[in-house]
């Protein structure tokens, strides 16, 4: 597999009135092209932090970082980066810069001097990708929560970056829309071969990558399948995180003498192994 | 009754209408959900109840008194009425997190030493230390710290109604699991909760009664069982239920007799205890 994402030794700590807090520890990570990887963490682990690593939002303090082959250090790599690599992030109104949906979409496509024609049909695409055709003229401010975050991802898409990372961008959404956006990203992986780095919090999220890297107070616990880290109840718990809830039924079970023949991670894999077991 | 909205309606500027006739009594004391697919009006039903938005048609009363009639005095219902926004880090704004906590204090006629003593207490609640906490800036706190800072700033001025609009989105699971123990700590003691969540399992680990809206009307109000009782008609509202309601489902239609009202962990757990008793033991 090729490597778009290769950094080593990653460090970071942020200054607060003259002291530094740690938030990153030599972190070393490799992302293969066309992977789907979650960076999975609770508040305060440096999820953050560390993604934003990858267009050059935060400095290399420390470590190596390649993506695509550019170091991230260089200041002449910035904007191709930021191209390669587009970010959507928790709360979209901080990322819109426009009060009208398709001039906000279209912003990004004029900083890197696309043509007008060529904007206003990569505008529209990028909104029918998101299931939005009709809201181009619409008022940001008039929009729902999730449909602001559709909005915010569009704009993103608009770039065609070949890496998407995504900042808890499901979070404020109604089961719906989480749905749609979880599906929207399953469908970049799959059958537009897009990298993405996912991060989360939420466990049921987490089993849809192939990869998870587990971190924790600035340093990664592990990484591996989601089968291998949603499982290991102690290294979930060590992280300040829960395991998915058949994952914890399964262990609940086990205390009072009951055992499953294997831990499953999804409600349906939970289901079959009662089954076979009644 | 505490909270009532009679025939209550309401409309943003040039958009179409959010609520509708909604008509609803919250009893004092109760913990009560609100769910519902993005746009449904329920934010918009928070900011009715709390004052902060006037319907256009009906009454919101409090205490037996309307909240929107001239001669209601608004500090009454800045008193009772707490309200936690979406994001309520954003509510951040003074240089110390004592300084934050006490402000809504500021015109409550409380002495300095009374105010100190509940602002300690407030964040002592939300899980800080006092002494280590009170002198840092608020925007310099990660942001699960930042929410809890502005949770109990809004503690401090012990409301007997408090309202949430999205309190655990973005909150880890631990974090999550600590905030809804304090809810339910709150409830307990007497503060009318009102939460407006998608997170189904959440709901049914706290709340009493549940309310789902559909298109500004009310389309579901009773208890988190009857409610989560019918899965396909919760998805045609675009509202989940608990994973211990879906889980007990399926094993229903495998033959498998769980309590049919199962809507939390525990009583999944505790009845698969029983069924499953004995077998697959080593």
């Amino acid at each position: 597999m090729v490597m778009v994402i290769e950094g080593t030794g990653l460090g970071y700590s942020y200054e607060f009135d003259g002291s530094a807090v740690l938030a990153l520890e030599d972190v070393d990570i490799t992302i293969g092209k066309g992977e789907f990887v979650t960076i999975l963490g609770q508040n305060g682990s440096g999820k953050s932090t560390l993604v934003k690593h990858l267009n050059a939002l935060l400095p290399i303090q420390k470590g190596h970082l390649c993506v695509e082959g550019l170091d991230v250090r260089l200041q002449d790599n910035i904007w191709k980066l930021r191209r390669l690599c587009g970010m959507v992030f928790q709360n979209p109104d901080n990322q819109f810069v426009s009060s009208i949906v398709e001039e906000d979409i279209a912003f990004g496509l004029e900083n890197y001097g696309v043509p007008q024609e060529t904007i206003a049909k990569k505008v529209k695409e990028a909104l029918h990708s998101v299931g939005m055709d009709d809201f181009g003229k619409r008022a940001l401010n008039t929009l729902s929560g999730g449909q602001k975050q559709r909005v915010a991802l569009a704009g993103v898409l608009a770039l065609d970056p070949d890496i998407i990372v995504f900042d808890e961008a499901t979070a404020m959404l109604d089961p719906q829309g989480r749905e749609e956006v979880l599906n929207m990203i399953n469908d970049l992986h799959k059958k537009e071969h897009k990298t993405i780095v996912m991060i989360s919090h939420y466990v049921d999220e987490a089993v849809l990558a192939d990869r998870i890297y587990l971190i924790h107070k600035g340093k990664i616990l592990k990484n591996g399948t989601p089968q291998e880290i949603l499982t290991n109840y102690a290294l979930m718990r060590s992280a300040g995180l829960l395991p998915p809830i058949p994952v914890l039924l399964y262990y609940d079970l086990k205390a009072s003498g009951i055992t499953l023949s294997s831990c499953p991670l999804t409600n349906e894999e939970l289901v079959e192994e009662i089954c076979r077991l009644s | 009754m505490q909270i009532e909205l009679e025939e209550v309606s309401y409309a943003y500027e040039e958009g179409p209408v959010v609520l509708k006739n909604i008509d609803l009594s919250i009893e004092e004391g109760s913990f009560v959900g609100f769910m519902g697919r993005t746009g449904c009006g329920k934010t918009t039903l928070i900011q009715l109840i709390a004052g902060l938005l006037v319907p256009f048609e009906g009454k919101v009363l409090i205490d037996g008194k309307d909240i929107n009639s001239k001669k209601y005095d608004r500090s009454e219902l800045r008193r009772k009425v707490g309200v936690v926004f979406q994001y309520p880090e954003y509510q951040l704004f003074e240089t110390t997190v004592e300084k934050d906590v006490a402000f809504g204090l500021k015109y409550s006629g409380l002495d300095r030493e009374d105010i100190r003593q509940r602002v300690k207490e407030a964040l002592e609640t939300m899980g800080f230390c006092f002494e280590n906490i009170r002198l840092q800036s608020p925007l310099a706190l990660s942001g699960g710290e930042k929410r809890r800072v502005a949770i109990a700033g809004v503690l401090a001025v012990k409301p007997k109604i408090l309202l949430f609009d999205e309190p655990v989105a973005g909150l880890d699971p631990l974090g999550r699991e600590s905030f809804l123990q304090l809810l339910s700590h709150l409830n307990n003691e007497g503060t009318t909760i009102i939460m407006v969540s998608h997170n189904a399992d959440a709901l049914a680990e706290c709340a009493k009664r549940l309310i789902v809206l559909e298109n500004g009307r009310i389309a579901q109000d009773g208890t988190v069982s009857k409610v989560f009782f019918d899965i396909d008609y919760m998805k045609s509202l675009h509202v989940g239920v608990s994973t211990a309601r879906l889980v007990s489902d399926m094993l229903l239609h495998e033959g498998i007799a769980v309590t049919k009202d199962t809507v939390r962990y525990d009583q999944l757990l505790c009845s698969l205890r029983t069924i499953l008793k004995g077998k697959g033991s080593l």
